[in-house]
């Protein structure tokens, strides 16, 4: 599973020396033996190229560290994790792990559909290289976790794809890992799930486990890692603090021209008629002190920090929009931007009193809009999961009128649902 | 060399659970499951039994135990290398996703088909008793021929679950290689009656040949097998199971890209 080197320093958990990978892009693969008959008796066999997936990677994971990796697709960021956890090895150059790792590359990989979730757990953990008898002592928190203690006698294939995602995550988070892999496999299951499995990666990072995060979300990076890798056709772009990586993403994708961020892919003209992108740089949440902040309490103020990049004089405004998680909208405010000198960042902040709603789950939506051509041209989401019990959606401000004396009052109303307060007067 | 094998001893609980995976997945959703596993080769028998005392006869004595005595290690022998062919593009979900030292899932093919192999043999047994062949000793023998054929199942499973990744049509021409292989393996007819001047040769080139004519020497006519036989068996099975290792970890570096 891991082999321990004894060049690996004692505070590093990886270490890449002169790391490369690469595919061959056989334009005749030899998947076919008539394949490769035709390519003895051909007289050039010269089109196979090789392409490098990842190029000279040159540095090293500290111990309990959490590393998020970011790149567009096809930057090298799957390979680098196929190659941390094994799956592939380099081409050149070398890797060193200190350490058992763990792979989240696709939960639930390696289910057997006909076998129930117990047969499942035991068979996962021994492709993890655990023993019946360590499993059965893991067995009870994995189910535990998964909540799924009344179908663990079932075949899997009866599962729906939540109870089988809720599964896997369980399964690996409870495999004891030293450095743990996670690709894109955290937004799975309801917001409830979503905020255990969260809860139960920052219990690892205080394990001291070392993680490695690939994810498109910036917001889960921001949230959870301590450094972030920008990786770009398999070299190191950038490496460093969180927040400075981020930025550095956002021009990329805005030099590349087809950032993810983009909804429409259109350029405006700045006022100098040269083309350019306009596009978030950053979409921070923060509390009143400033402080960016991934939850929200009720009652509590707080502010949405907007940054725009890459065009600074064209009339620009940005739309806010909050939503449901079901894509109800609830709210929508728009603001011009400011123009400001050439090459600066444009920025506004919204700030919000306290949340006048009250739901565990809301998405705020950020959009660039191009007035002139009535077009998006940015769109940024953020996922928020607020801390509240459950409860009617809105509160509303509402009076009762009674019959006979009349008395105002400013009822609670999280006892009241904001349909009452319209119809049950008398 | 000792890491992999270490690595190999840690893993035992894997090929234990693949193991029961298959068979538990196998006879899921079958009304008779794992009854299935004795009466195939009984219904077998019978087949075989008709065809060649009834459509062409062999003369030889006692057919279905004879016939019941080659089907068995021969079963085993077909069904472990089909489906160890097939292991690692079947699993390629778990292989693209997870490390773990790949030869077990053809070893583990070998296993399952092991273990229903010894689950037929009572019924091999009850048959012999039927038609009132000897009982003797030798048949305390019988496990150094289990592990012999394991060896050459091995070499021969993990030479083509390697090889079907590079070249998808091994499934294709696998079986027709096993069906010839088949026909020149004296499962249903005794090689040293038919063509005795050529039996020498086909022991020589073919070990399933010798294992089978072991199995029958103990087994049909209860006498003592012959050890130099084993030896030679032994030792060409040894070196194809290592040869095959050999190749699949040749390979090894490959299977995450081509799979």
């Amino acid at each position: 599973m891991s082999r321990l080197s004894n060049t690996l320093s004692a505070e590093n958990a990886i270490e890449f020396d002169h790391l490369s990978r690469s595919f061959t892009i056989n334009h005749e693969q030899n998947e076919s033996l008539q394949d490769w008959v035709i390519s003895r008796f051909r007289q050039k066999k010269g089109s196979t190229e090789s392409f490098f997936a990842l190029q000279d990677l040159n540095f090293n994971i500290k111990r309990g560290e959490t590393v998020g990796f970011l790149g567009r697709n096809g930057a090298g960021k799957s390979t680098l994790l196929k190659i941390v956890t094994g799956i592939l090895e380099p081409t050149s150059g070398e890797i060193r792990r200190g350490g058992r790792t763990y792979a989240m590359l696709e939960l639930g990989a390696g289910f057997h559909p006909e076998l129930s979730g117990r047969d499942n757990i035991f068979l996962n953990g021994s492709i993890y290289g655990f023993g019946r008898r360590a499993m059965r002592e893991k067995f009870a928190s994995i189910v535990e976790f998964a909540e799924l203690e009344r179908f663990i006698d079932t075949p899997v294939k009866y599962y729906s794809s939540g109870m089988f995602m809720r599964l896997g995550f369980a399964t690996a988070i409870n495999m004891d890992p030293e450095i743990l892999v996670i690709d894109e496999v955290l937004s799975v299951g309801d917001a409830a799930f979503q905020r255990r499995c969260n809860d139960a990666i920052r219990g690892l990072q205080q394990k001291e486990v070392t993680i490695l995060l690939v994810s498109h979300s910036s917001e889960q990076v921001r949230e959870f890692c301590d450094r972030a890798v920008l990786l770009s056709s398999g070299k190191v772009l950038a490496d460093g603090e969180v927040e400075d990586v981020l930025t550095e993403y956002a021009r990329l994708q805005l030099r590349e021209g087809t950032g993810s961020m983009t909804v429409s892919g259109q350029s405006t003209l700045s006022a100098n008629g040269q083309r350019s992108l306009a596009q978030f740089a950053k979409v921070i949440l923060r509390d009143r002190t400033g402080e960016p902040i991934q939850q929200l309490q009720p009652e509590i103020p707080f502010a949405l920090e907007l940054t725009v990049i890459g065009d600074d004089q064209s009339p620009l405004d940005v739309i806010v929009r909050w939503r449901t998680t079901l894509g109800l909208l609830l709210w929508e405010g728009r603001h011009p931007l400011p123009p400001t000198t050439a090459g600066e960042p444009r920025g506004t902040t919204c700030h919000f009193p306290a949340l006048p709603l009250h739901t565990d789950d809301l998405l705020i939506e950020a959009l660039l809009h191009d007035p002139v051509h009535d077009l998006i041209i940015g769109n940024e989401e953020i996922h928020l999961h607020l801390a509240v019990e459950p409860g009617p959606l809105l509160q509303v401000d509402h009076q009762w009128v009674d019959a006979t004396p009349v008395v105002s009052t400013k009822a609670d109303s999280t006892q009241t649902p904001a349909i009452m307060a319209s119809t049950s007067n008398p | 060399m000792v890491a992999r094998a270490q690595e190999l001893i840690a893993y035992r609980s894997l090929v234990r659970n693949l193991v029961t995976k298959d068979l538990k997945v196998r006879y899921k959703n079958s009304f008779l499951g794992f009854l299935w596993s004795l009466l195939n080769p009984l219904l077998m028998m019978l087949v075989y039994t008709l065809v060649f005392t009834k459509i062409f006869p062999t003369g030889v004595v006692n057919f279905p135990v004879f016939v019941l005595i080659g089907l068995l290690p021969w079963n085993w022998c077909l069904r472990s290398l089909n489906s160890a062919a097939t292991s690692l593009i079947d699993n390629r979900t778990i292989i693209t996703k997870v490390y773990f030292p790949r030869v077990l899932l053809p070893i583990s093919a070998v296993i399952s088909e092991a273990i229903n192999f010894l689950l037929a043999m009572p019924i091999l047994f009850l048959l012999m008793a039927f038609f009132g062949l000897p009982f003797t000793g030798w048949i305390a023998y019988i496990p150094v021929l289990i592990i012999i054929q394991a060896m050459l199942l091995v070499g021969l499973g993990l030479f083509l679950a390697g090889l079907n990744v590079i070249f998808r049509d091994t499934g294709v021409i696998l079986e027709v290689v096993l069906l010839a292989w088949f026909f020149l393996t004296p499962v249903f007819y005794d090689i040293k009656q038919t063509y005795p001047e050529t039996a020498g040769w086909v022991f020589r080139f073919n070990p399933m040949a010798s294992i089978i004519e072991q199995y029958r020497t103990i087994l049909y006519l209860g006498a003592q097998p012959g050890f130099s036989f084993d030896v030679r068996a032994g030792l060409t099975c040894f070196v194809i199971m290592i040869l095959g290792y050999l190749f699949f970890i040749s390979l090894n570096r490959r299977l995450g890209e081509h799979l």
